[in-house]
């Protein structure tokens, strides 16, 4: 409320950036903003990339670091000639995963009780974050360091944490620089993608004394390497997210450049692995394929620094495996969508993105942003998420891109149907029944083409939402020609 | 809980492909310690020879040597109760299993580690492997580990490191800040 | 071989030089061209705003003007896709099954039947080149850059035949120009954008034309070029190969 009145986010707290989001959508990305602010957050893709969009120096920034990184996967897919059959076998790996999904999570909690892990399911948000507390709470835990996990990001595990009086450090990099700021990430794989290093050189100078005007990313990272080894030498938890669970030997797989996710796991004594239930594969043999297909698409790497098998915890260590379905389970039964569910979450799809390059991963209002997000976002509230499928121009590049063969374009444009049906569309579909008639009728087209072109004043009406005028914000409306070409044929076609 | 999700999960089956087959092996792989070296180097790792590890040597103070391939006696761990001690490494020289040509990725098996922690927590590392335990790719190399052998396992493929500040690449992130690879005969 | 011109809604009414350079250059290449008069649209736009729904009559009359025709064909690579792949909530009637499977995006036509016979033209310019996303990665005329291999372009292999053309390439050769139909004026500010983007990068090459076979693509682009005051001009190839 305050926001819309006067465009002013009341949180002290809140950088400048969320006020330029504020002055067009009315709504703080600030996470911590209070609950009546929240509700009205973000609900609209369009508002949101319009924000996002004034700054042009900042967008064309963004937009030219994320391509950079499509580039560099580009390069490291062309040094892969098996490239595309790698990414068939890829996708029936994980359908014939999903389809047998029951059976192999029984199997996969049998071999990891074997290695002397102990393993937890997790039907919702909440259930993982008890499970989680209780866990903590067993070994009287006061402070937990957390590896990046989008999972733990979708049960807002760090919130929960901190109200029930634990201290929580995000140790990947770019998580600390938007905990810090108290931010979601807008990348699944790249956190801080949005923000500028002269940025994080003011947060680090406030949060961590760090100097004035230093803003070398060396530099920084280093400030970032001496404050979070306190927070791993203080650590008396670690939690990580999971990248494959592998169901033959009960091992989970994490895949990491920056060491912190090892430092925190084998340092700690207690050591939580939280794990989406669709994250298996059923052997060994099968991660080849997607260690080779990950990060590649994510940052071209051929792989990631650390690619951590842990299959038994250390001695007197506990090892825990949280499986969560918070709504996976559910998205089996969508065949049309289901597919959505062998995401490895590389994020290419959003590097590729044109749109998600313009507008940022904040925009999507959701967990996780981009095509993928906007293809999942609808499972879970399909009003909420309804702008979502239409913040692409179906161009295509994204499906081009995954490396596990999601049809993403294909569940656009089909979310779109449902939406409609759902009656989310309400206000057009008066319009596009008219529509409809009018172009199934060649005579009342004809007609109306010839009110359309002598006037020009209007698109043809299927074309516009609102008033004629927003075509013409930023381009000009195409000249009148003097004749159309079915007067042109008539005359002319013998 | 769990019967909650077995049940969802039952009533939502679904019929799908089978298992695939694939073999992507390379069958008669050439010039494996030339394309290792290059992978490696590509990372930021350093290939080392007899001067180059004299150099480490006597740069740092305080080096961890579980390796028999180099001829030092580094400090002991003898004493060392928890992992939190290990913070103080300056160097830590340790075998690997096999490496890995395509991605420049060293196998490492945490049964030759006392501590898991040490190739993550040292302020450099040097990892030996013999020239003649290399594979070609990750397929082959899945192929040859054995996963009862170890209880933690990981591929090192250079010394850390992160772009998370305006993409702008910065070798040494929070693990360690140099990978040096022996390759002995 | 009678062929059905189809003169999608927007190219009727505000460029029709290009369905009459479309309509003469399969005429030159010796095919037997009709273009239905009671033709109005392909449903796309309705279906993309997610009412296919409502847009079965429409589909309905574009069967019924077309199914009389051996191969149909459209100087529109969307619409192509769109009837190609999105036609499915029809019942699929032999008719129907016919129209889809034989309908052509003039490119796609041109490649499988016609390459041989193209007049010659000569033409001195400069041009770069936009192949629509739905043809490119839809209809498969070409292969995207972001898949294994070369890209390849349709439009550049059938331009190659122009005796003084020159071409210029653009930095982000198949990024998409910001069209995408309703999303033009509902996402307009990233729609503008992105056409202004890709405005930058054919500026950039110092290209006289920006050739497609998209006009719905080339539109966006034209009005952000005209509203920029910019001096490049657009022409859809069936123009170039008729000259």
């Amino acid at each position: 409320m305050f926001a819309r009145t006067s465009n002013v986010c009341p949180n002290i707290k809140c950088l400048p950036e969320h006020q330029v989001f504020v002055r067009t959508s009315n709504v703080c990305p600030n996470v911590k903003c209070s609950p009546d602010q929240k509700n009205k957050k973000m609900t609209s893709h369009p508002k949101n990339a319009e924000a996002f969009i004034e700054n042009t120096d900042r967008v064309d920034w963004h937009d030219a670091a994320l391509w950079h990184v499509r580039q560099k996967r580009d390069m490291a897919v062309n040094t892969v000639p098996e490239w595309e059959k790698l990414r068939d076998v890829a996708a029936q790996i994980k359908a014939h995963t999903l389809a047998n999904l029951r059976a192999y999570l029984l199997d996969f909690e049998q071999n990891a009780m074997a290695n002397g892990v102990e393993v937890h399911w997790a039907k919702d948000a909440e259930a993982h974050n008890q499970i989680v507390l209780g866990i903590l709470k067993r070994s009287n835990v006061k402070k937990v360091v957390k590896s990046k996990s989008m999972l733990t990001e979708e049960c807002g595990l760090n919130a929960f944490l901190e109200s029930q009086d634990f201290e929580i450090t995000d140790t990947d990099l770019g998580e600390r620089i938007i905990q810090m700021r108290q931010e979601p990430p807008s990348h699944i794989v790249l956190p801080a993608i949005h923000i500028k290093k002269e940025e994080v050189g003011d947060l680090f100078r406030k949060e961590l004394g760090a100097e004035l005007g230093n803003n070398d990313p060396t530099y920084l990272t280093n400030q970032a390497r001496i404050h979070l080894r306190e927070k791993f030498m203080e650590c008396d938890a670690a939690i990580t997210g999971v990248n494959f669970g592998v169901v033959e030997t009960g091992e989970v797989v994490v895949c990491t450049n920056e060491g912190n996710a090892d430092l925190g796991v084998h340092l700690a004594p207690i050591v939580i692995h939280s794990m989406g239930i669709e994250k298996l594969v059923p052997r060994s043999k099968d991660l080849a394929v997607f260690i080779r297909l990950l990060a590649r698409s994510a940052t071209g790497q051929p792989i990631t620094i650390y690619t951590s098998h842990h299959k038994k915890p250390a001695k007197g260590a506990e090892k825990h495996i949280v499986l969560v379905d918070n709504g996976r389970s559910g998205r089996l039964k969508m065949e049309k969508h289901r597919s959505s569910l062998q995401c490895i979450r590389c994020g290419a799809c959003m590097n590729t993105c044109p749109i998600y390059r313009r507008s940022g991963g904040h925009s999507y209002h959701f967990t996780i942003p981009g095509p993928i997000g906007s293809i999942l976002a609808p499972t879970t509230d399909l009003k909420k998420y309804s702008d979502l499928p239409f913040a692409s121009t179906l161009c295509g590049s994204c499906g081009d891109v995954c490396p596990v063969k999601i049809d993403i374009p294909n569940q656009l444009y089909l979310w779109r149907q449902e939406i409609a049906e759902a009656g989310a569309l309400e206000g057009k579909r008066k319009s596009m029944k008219a529509a409809s008639k009018l172009l199934a009728s060649p005579r009342l087209y004809r007609n109306f083409g010839r009110l359309m072109t002598m006037g020009l004043r209007f698109m043809p009406k299927f074309l516009m939402v609102n008033r004629y005028n927003i075509w013409t914000k930023g381009r000009e409306l195409p000249k009148p020609p003097k004749q159309s070409f079915k007067d042109w044929y008539k005359k002319n076609h013998k | 809980m769990r019967r909650d999700i077995l049940k969802s999960l039952e009533e939502h089956q679904f019929k799908g492909p089978a298992l695939p087959e694939f073999d992507f092996s390379v069958k008669n792989p050439t010039n494996l310690l030339d394309r290792f070296s290059a992978s490696a180097k590509a990372s930021a790792s350093d290939i080392l020879d007899d001067n180059k590890i004299n150099d480490l040597l006597a740069k740092f103070n305080q080096v961890v040597n579980l390796s028999e391939q180099i001829d030092y006696k580094g400090q002991s761990l003898h004493g060392i109760r928890t992992p939190y001690e290990l913070g103080d490494i300056d160097l830590l020289i340790m075998d690997g299993v096999f490496g890995v040509a395509e991605n420049g990725a060293i196998w490492v098996e945490s049964e030759s580690l006392p501590f898991r922690v040490l190739p993550f927590i040292a302020e450099h590392l040097v990892i030996c492997i013999k020239k003649s335990n290399l594979v070609a790719n990750m397929h082959d190399a899945y192929a040859k580990i054995n996963a009862d052998t170890y209880g933690f396992g990981v591929f090192i493929a250079g010394p850390s490191k992160t772009a998370d500040i305006e993409q702008s690449l910065v070798i040494g992130a929070q693990g360690p800040r140099s990978l040096g690879i022996l390759l002995s005969t | 071989m009678r062929v059905g011109l189809f003169i999608p809604c927007y190219i009727d009414q505000f460029y029709p030089e290009v369905g009459i350079a479309t309509y003469e250059l399969l005429v030159k290449l010796g095919y037997n061209v009709t273009a239905p008069m009671s033709a109005t649209c392909c449903g796309q736009p309705m279906a993309n705003s997610g009412f296919e729904d409502e847009a079965k009559k429409v589909y309905h009359h574009f069967v019924d003007d077309f199914s009389e025709f051996d191969v149909i064909v459209m100087p529109s690579g969307s619409c192509t896709m769109h009837v190609k792949e999105h036609y499915t909530n029809i019942e699929q009637s032999k008719n129907v099954r016919h129209v889809r499977k034989n309908t052509y995006d003039l490119v796609e036509f041109l490649r499988k039947h016609g390459l041989k016979k193209l007049p010659k033209v000569t033409f001195k310019t400069t041009v770069a080149l936009h192949t629509g996303c739905h043809s490119l990665r839809g209809l498969g005329i070409g292969q995207p850059s972001e898949l294994f291999g070369a890209p390849t372009s349709a439009l550049r292999q059938i331009l190659s035949h122009v005796k003084g053309l020159k071409f210029v390439d653009l930095d982000r050769p198949d990024e998409c120009c910001g069209f995408g139909g309703t999303f033009a004026v509902t996402q307009e500010a990233i729609s503008v954008k992105m056409g202004q983007d890709k405005v930058a990068d054919v500026k950039r090459t110092g290209a006289e034309i920006l050739v497609s076979n998209d006009m719905s693509c080339l539109m966006h682009i034209e009005g952000i070029l005209r509203k920029q005051g910019d001096n490049v001009k657009i022409m859809h190839i069936a123009q170039i190969l008729n000259m």
